[in-house]
């Protein structure tokens, strides 16, 4: 240390606070660890090749001569063969996995909530940015190189309902994975203990689905991804199952925001 | 005045453990305050509760008479630098300390001052290196600047020295002091030189029951006004018990044997008793044929204070056990 010496410390500050203290500084944080820390990067390769992996199948079925079932070439159809509504829950839950249990392992976490800044401001930053990233990730890049692709492979572009609303529906529905994560961090430590529960209860609420009358099944939130592509067709919808998605998702960061300000960081 | 930390019956339980037992504290405006005990006395427990990241079992904490209970106003009034601080890695040392000035928007010229600080800390250089490649000690001196660097007027620091090589400890309590006028300092350390330098008060702790709270110079002076040294030539162990008969001293504990010199500790009923019980010891000596090497009050240092305490703390929860 040198010399040249500077007031270091002392001045009582009476600033009040709110539930969304610190939340400015603590998004921009997050923001930039999403970029600089190149897990945006292994996001987005990840998601553009399983995307083009479903892409690519019927040419490729075509190339090799597979039989087997009919080849649709039709670009609209080889972009719903992304699988938009399990590859981007997916990738939200394996990608935003430790948003909360890596920076609580790390310490990071205890050190930045020393500081004037509130807990519900640090999940919601966490789900704003993870909603942002895995929408960029997951679904905007996959879809520009998938479109690119598709023109090359099969001489055409796909119409505007699948171009929009099937991503949207993949987005919605990791959406929700991602505001499950964050939730089901708030209880469990390790990494793998979040992304197990979390899909532990996609799953179950997917095979509850199954079981259940269709009466019934337009209450689960998990059924946001048909909702959004059926509106999208100009289907029926059932607007019961944009509620169930809104308010689980909302019910979820509200346990989050509980739970969290209970537990020792 | 309000204290600038007052712990009132803070308890903490983990399960079964009762890491921390109905601690009451109240730490002046100003003061630097060591706060000491072996490891696993409930220090960093204590510190963590007062830096609202663990919850009290029971008893409450206010800083700049504000409760812990207020959140984010609360932690305004602290700085905390934990026992091993964590930065994240992909930031540079600038960029953390403009990280933890963004909290505080309340600081003028925040760019200003974080390069101040760095140049304080000695990180000047290293500024624009990533932390993850920063040394140890490295990590404590930007672990300090991003405390202060929101100029609360109570800095927590547990354990800043630890692990530190004595240049980087140097540092480390050279910054300490450079804080001392403008912030009260409340650091919890088990190097017991590292407090006698530069704390003026000092809590010492143990098993989570806090044994002592006083200023430095009283808790060393309590600890040696009323015992003298005496060491005499000629003497044998057995002369004990003709120093146990002068009139004002309680007991003699018999010390080392070495050159036909024997030591004793004799401990006087009261204080004042110092200048009478040399004056009889001397006569003693000359009555018996022996010759007073030593007869002066008993010089101790903070270590032998700490471990009195903890050893008088061990040795009445076992008479009780």
């Amino acid at each position: 240390m040198n010399a040249n010496s500077i007031a270091l410390g002392g001045r009582v500050q009476a600033n009040a606070s709110s539930p969304m203290t610190g939340f400015g500084r603590f998004l921009s944080k997050e923001v930039r660890e999403w970029v600089r820390t190149r897990r945006f990067v292994i996001m987005a390769l990840a998601a553009t090749g399983l995307a083009l992996s479903g892409v690519i199948i019927e040419r490729v079925h075509q190339l090799t001569g597979d039989t087997s079932k009919p080849i649709n070439l039709d670009p609209s159809f080889n972009l719903t063969n992304v699988g938009w509504d399990s590859l981007v829950p997916l990738l939200a839950a394996f990608g935003t996995m430790s948003l909360l249990t890596a920076e609580r392992e790390r310490g990071t976490l205890g050190w930045s909530l020393s500081m004037p800044l509130s807990r519900p401001a640090v999940l919601l930053a966490k789900l704003l940015a993870a909603v942002s990233f895995i929408g960029i990730t997951a679904v905007v890049i996959p879809e520009i190189v998938s479109v690119a692709v598709i023109r090359f492979v099969y001489d055409g572009f796909p119409h505007g309902q699948q171009l929009f609303w099937e991503p949207l529906g993949g987005f919605a529905a990791g959406a929700f994975v991602i505001a499950l994560n964050l939730a089901v961090s708030t209880f469990v430590r390790s990494q793998a203990a979040v992304v197990g529960t979390t899909l532990c209860f996609v799953l179950t609420i997917t095979a509850m689905a199954g079981l259940l009358s269709q009466d019934l099944q337009r209450f689960l939130p998990s059924g946001i991804y048909d909702f959004v592509t059926a509106y999208g067709k100009g289907a029926p919808t059932h607007p019961e199952t944009l509620v169930a998605w809104v308010m689980g998702t909302a019910l979820l960061m509200v346990v989050a925001v509980v739970q969290f300000g209970r537990r020792e960081v | 005045m309000t204290p600038a930390i007052e712990i009132n019956g803070l308890t903490k339980r983990f399960g079964q453990l009762v890491a921390v037992d109905n601690l009451s504290l109240a730490i002046p405006r100003g003061a630097v305050f060591g706060f000491l005990g072996a490891n696993g006395a409930g220090k960093t427990t204590t510190m963590r509760v007062i830096a609202g990241l663990s919850r009290a079992s029971a008893g409450s904490v206010t800083v700049a008479g504000i409760s812990a209970s207020a959140g984010a106003r609360y932690r305004r009034q602290l700085g905390y630098l934990c026992q091993e601080p964590a930065f994240y890695g992909w930031m540079t040392g600038r960029e953390v300390l403009r990280y933890a000035a963004g909290f505080y928007p309340e600081i003028e010229q925040p760019g200003r001052r974080v390069e101040a600080l760095l140049a304080q800390v000695g990180l000047a250089d290293a500024a624009a290196r990533k932390v993850s490649g920063y040394s140890g000690g490295m990590r404590q001196r930007l672990g300090i600047a991003a405390a202060v660097v929101g100029q609360p007027p109570v800095v927590l620091l547990d354990e800043p020295a630890a692990g530190l090589d004595p240049l980087g400890r140097k540092d480390v309590l050279d910054l300490i002091e450079s804080l001392r006028e403008t912030t009260t300092i409340f650091y919890s350390t088990h190097i017991l030189d590292d407090v006698q330098r530069v704390s003026d008060r000092v809590a010492v702790l143990d098993r989570g029951r806090l044994l002592a709270a006083d200023t430095t110079e009283n808790l060393l002076a309590s600890s040696s006004r009323n015992r003298i040294r005496v060491v005499l030539q000629g003497a044998s162990p057995e002369a004990g018990s003709l120093l146990a008969g002068i009139p004002g001293v309680e007991n003699v504990a018999v010390g080392e044997s070495r050159d036909g010199a024997c030591a004793f500790t004799l401990r006087l009923a009261v204080p004042d008793a110092i200048a009478a019980v040399q004056l009889a010891v001397t006569a003693l000596a000359l009555a018996h044929g022996y010759a007073v090497v030593e007869a002066r009050p008993l010089v101790i240092d903070l270590e032998e204070v700490f471990l009195r305490l903890v050893r008088e703390a061990q040795a009445s929860t076992e008479k009780v056990a």
